[in-house]
Parts: structure tokens; C-alpha cells; sequence
């Protein structure tokens, strides 16, 4: 599904992703995890077409991305973000924001697909008439990923999908997000800076650096405790949890 | 234990929607935990205590009283002297709590000249010993504005700032949730340290029970505006309160299988 060969992102002149390579089976699950400023978003906004490369070659399901349209793109992945406050328009229902991608593919049938959509995600017919700010933040989220699957793309980028949500609320949409991928067989990319977070979605994870993969390792491994690089312990740690000194 | 602040029926109102509903409890110079999921008033009630609620908040109580000062009545001026000074507030996001315009050591200089009533050039002095103290001991550090310094970096120069009131007790409001894991650790550390050296009183506003049962000694679990269960942070485990265990099974975890 995705081929990435020595990637670079540049932002004013840094490289924020620095040759980074790997490759994603169509089916398959692939968590990016690191620390804030590791790179981990810029990556996958470079896979989404949303930062240019500045080199490297990337292929999607055979074919180069920057070779695309945007439509082409649109029905091949879709990407969710972290705060769906900031990715949805506040002013529009969530009817419209359900309907733009089906105009915008002449898909047709909007109602239906809407009402489809909607309980799809676990979320009331009637809830097409609300505004972004009369859901709660599990809710928004749960309109993002009802966008997203629309158009019934075949890859899913997620960033940091649930770190903007309370326990019960992540538990929720992390529950729907596996639900989703199992019934669909998508493959996808999740970016998350909590290893605990990342076993409930994939099996395999990318620890991410100084926007180098410095660790390619699986959720086995982490669980038994082997890692090899210091960030990625350092991470390990943390998942699971403070514990009080002294 | 003498009471550092008692909580006696605090409600707050917006308009018909009752989001506090007569919470009670009493602490001393110990760690608090308060946890719940959005929208259960753990803010609320943290924002109350500075009577920081926000516009069309109406908040009652039939007593909040610190240190044998009681703020349901107190003044402006009062108030003032309070906030800060003798009750420190952290908040969630640093970006939206630190002044853009001024560096990380003039803000915190600005708190030692307010709160101490320091010289320019002693209150300059505190700043860089607080900011050592919550280990951003690099001299660059000071210099440095908000944008450009990281969001843990960013909560650790808010305590810094704290430090400058030397309060007696710290409400620290979900102080690590817009963090990555690493450096939620390292905040929460340097918290952990401050509050034994300083024999602070601690609330921590979280929804993470993980972090509350690891940081705390006592933790209040709220539900809807109310207090659900009352227990020693050790005890949580054994919860037998149904929301309690829902936010207990609800945390991901490494051993969860995809």
C-alpha cells in the first residue's frame, strides 16, 4: 500500500523527516510513535500529500503520489486529526461536512450515505443537524471518522487520533476505530506518542527520532520490554505510567 | 491533620444546568487527586477555589475557607493577595498560559517583583534559581519566548512561575494532558519534588486514573458534578463504584491486543 524510500520534509530549511524508509503491506497496521518534534506528523502529512518531500520517492498502492490529483488521493486515504475542533468547520452542520466529499466525488445519494455514515460511527440520524460545538469532543471525533470513510478510502492516516479526549472517550474511539478496521480490512498509518495507545490499534510501530525511524520493532517485543534504543525505553517507561520516587 | 482548605456544599450554576452539585471535602497539606471525564465539574471546582469561575457561572457555597480565610466572602483585594500568592494555579496548555511577548525569565522576574516585592536585578536572580529548580537549568532557557520552547519545557517555566508566589497549596489542572509521555513524566517529577521539599498541598485535575493513583494520597472521583467515591489513591484498584471501574478499564494499555 505504501512505499517510502529515503523521504525528506523540509520546514524553512530543516529537515523535520530525515530519510526515512519503509513499507506497508495493503491490510496491514504500522503505529509511528516518538516524541513531541520527532517528526512523527510531518511524516504523515507527507504521506497524506499535505507537506511536499523535499526528495525521496513515495508510492502508493504502485503509483507516485505527487502524480495524483487531489480527487485520485481523496478516495485512495483520508487522514484524521488529532483535534476535531480544528477540523471542522464551526459553522457548518455535520450534514455538510458529511455531504462536501460526496459532491465534491459525485458520489450521489448523499442522504443515504450520510444516515450510512452516521450510524456507522455510532452516531444518531438526527445528529446530522449539529454544529461542532453542540457535540461532545468523542462525538466530533467520531464525525472525522465518518468523513473520512465516506468515500471508503483504503488507507487511514491518524494522528494522535484520541489524545484530545477524556479515558472514556478514548476507550470509546479507539473500540470503533479497530471495529471499522476489521470490517473493512483498511490498512493504516497511526501516529501516537503513547505505546499503550498504539497496542490497542497495530502490531507493528516505527519509533520515531530526530526524524530518523530508530527502532523498528512490535507490540510483542514492547510487551516482553525489549528495546533497544533509549528513546524508545524511555517511552516504554513512560507508558506505563509515574510512578512516585522514594 | 489541620485542615489547609475546607469545601462545604460548593455548587455552581449555569443558568438551569446544575454543573457542581454540592461538593464537600476538606484536605490538608497533602496530594489531592480529583478525576472524572469531561464535563464532570473537576474544573469547575478547581476554578471556584481563585472564584475564577467563567462569566454566567453561578457559584454558591455554604463555606470555602482557606487557611481560616474564607474566600466565598473575601474581597477583591483579598482575593488578589490570594491568587498566585498563597494558592497557585497550573494550567493545561502553557501556549495559552504564558505571555507571547515577554521571554520565560522576564515572566517569571515579573512574578518575583509582584508577588516578593524583588529589585529588577534580584528578582532576576530568583527567576534563574526557579527555573533551575524545575530543572531548565540551561542559562539560554531565559532568554527564550514561549513559541520557541517546548510544551514540557513550557509547563515546567508555568511551575517555575508558581514558585515565585510560594504557595501553600498548588491546583495543578490536567498539568500533563497536552504533553507526550516523556515529558509528562519529567513535569510530573519535578512536581512531585516540589510539593515533598516545599510541604505544598496538592489538587491534580485529571481524568487519567493511572496518573492520579500513582501521584496522590486521597482521590475524589466526580460524576456529573457530584462526588461518586471518596478513597486512599492505594485503594482505587479495589473500587467497587461502577463509573469508578469503567474509568479504571477504560485506560489503554500496553497488554491490550489489537
Amino acid at each position: 500500500m505504501i512505499e517510502a524510500r529515503d523521504l525528506i520534509v523540509r520546514l524553512g530549511g530543516r529537515p523535520v523527516v530525515d530519510g526515512v524508509s519503509f513499507e506497508l503491506a495493503a491490510g496491514a497496521g504500522l503505529g509511528i510513535v516518538g516524541e513531541s518534534g520527532s517528526g512523527k506528523s510531518s511524516l504523515l502529512r507527507a504521506l497524506a500529500g499535505l507537506e511536499t518531500c523535499a526528495a525521496g520517492t513515495l508510492l502508493l498502492d504502485g503509483a507516485p503520489l505527487d502524480g495524483m490529483t487531489p480527487r485520485q488521493r481523496g478516495r485512495l486515504m483520508q487522514m484524521v486529526f488529532q483535534d476535531p475542533y480544528g477540523s471542522l468547520h464551526p459553522r457548518q452542520t455535520v450534514e455538510r461536512a458529511l455531504a462536501e466529499p460526496i459532491a465534491i466525488h459525485r458520489l450521489g445519494d448523499p442522504a443515504a450515505r450520510i444516515t450510512a455514515a452516521l450510524g456507522e460511527v455510532g452516531l444518531e440520524p438526527r445528529q446530522r443537524y449539529r454544529y461542532p460545538h453542540q457535540l461532545s469532543g468523542g462525538q466530533r471525533q467520531r464525525v472525522a471518522i465518518a468523513r473520512a470513510l465516506i468515500l471508503a478510502p483504503r488507507l487511514l492516516l491518524l494522528d494522535e487520533p484520541t489524545s484530545a479526549l477524556d479515558v472514556l472517550a478514548q476507550a470509546e474511539i479507539l473500540d470503533l476505530l479497530a471495529r471499522l478496521r476489521r470490517e473493512r480490512g483498511l490498512s493504516w498509518v497511526l501516529v501516537s506518542h503513547d505505546f499503550a495507545v498504539v497496542a490497542r490499534l497495530v502490531e507493528r510501530v516505527a519509533v520515531m527520532a530526530a526524524g530518523k525511524f530508530v527502532e523498528m520493532t512490535d507490540m510483542a517485543a514492547l510487551r516482553a520490554g525489549r528495546a533497544e534504543h533509549p528513546v524508545t525505553r524511555a517511552l516504554l517507561a513512560a507508558s506505563r505510567g509515574f510512578k512516585r520516587a522514594g | 491533620m489541620s485542615a489547609l482548605l475546607e469545601v462545604d456544599d460548593l455548587r455552581v450554576r449555569f443558568g438551569a444546568l446544575e454543573a457542581v452539585k454540592g461538593v464537600s471535602f476538606a484536605m490538608g497539606r497533602e496530594r489531592l487527586g480529583l478525576v472524572g471525564a469531561s464535563g464532570a465539574g473537576k474544573s469547575l471546582i478547581g476554578r471556584a477555589l481563585l472564584r475564577l469561575t467563567p462569566p454566567g457561572a453561578a457559584t454558591s457555597a455554604r463555606r470555602i475557607v482557606f487557611d481560616g480565610i474564607d474566600i466565598a466572602t473575601a474581597d477583591a483585594r483579598r482575593m488578589r493577595g490570594l491568587r498566585g500568592r498563597r494558592i497557585g494555579l497550573v494550567l493545561q496548555d502553557p501556549r495559552f498560559s504564558l505571555n507571547p511577548v515577554l521571554s520565560i525569565g522576564e515572566q517569571i522576574a515579573e512574578c518575583f517583583r509582584i508577588h516578593r516585592g524583588a529589585s529588577h536585578p534580584a528578582a532576576r536572580a530568583m527567576a534563574r534559581e526557579s527555573l533551575a529548580a524545575v530543572r531548565l537549568d540551561d542559562p539560554r532557557v531565559y532568554g527564550l519566548y514561549p513559541h520557541q520552547v517546548s510544551g514540557g519545557m513550557g509547563q515546567r517555566a508555568m511551575i517555575a512561575m508558581m514558585l515565585a508566589g510560594d504557595p501553600d497549596l498548588l491546583i495543578a489542572d490536567e498539568p500533563t494532558s497536552a504533553l507526550d509521555a516523556s515529558a509528562a513524566l519529567q513535569v510530573l517529577a519535578v512536581l512531585d519534588d516540589l510539593v515533598r521539599r516545599r510541604g505544598m498541598g496538592l489538587i491534580l485535575i485529571s481524568h487519567d486514573l493511572d496518573l492520579v493513583q500513582g501521584f496522590c494520597d486521597r482521590v475524589l472521583v466526580l460524576e456529573s458534578g457530584a462526588i461518586v467515591e471518596r478513597c486512599a489513591a492505594a485503594d482505587l484498584a479495589l473500587s467497587r463504584h461502577p463509573y469508578t471501574r469503567r474509568l479504571l478499564a477504560a485506560r489503554p494499555r500496553l497488554e491490550d491486543a489489537p
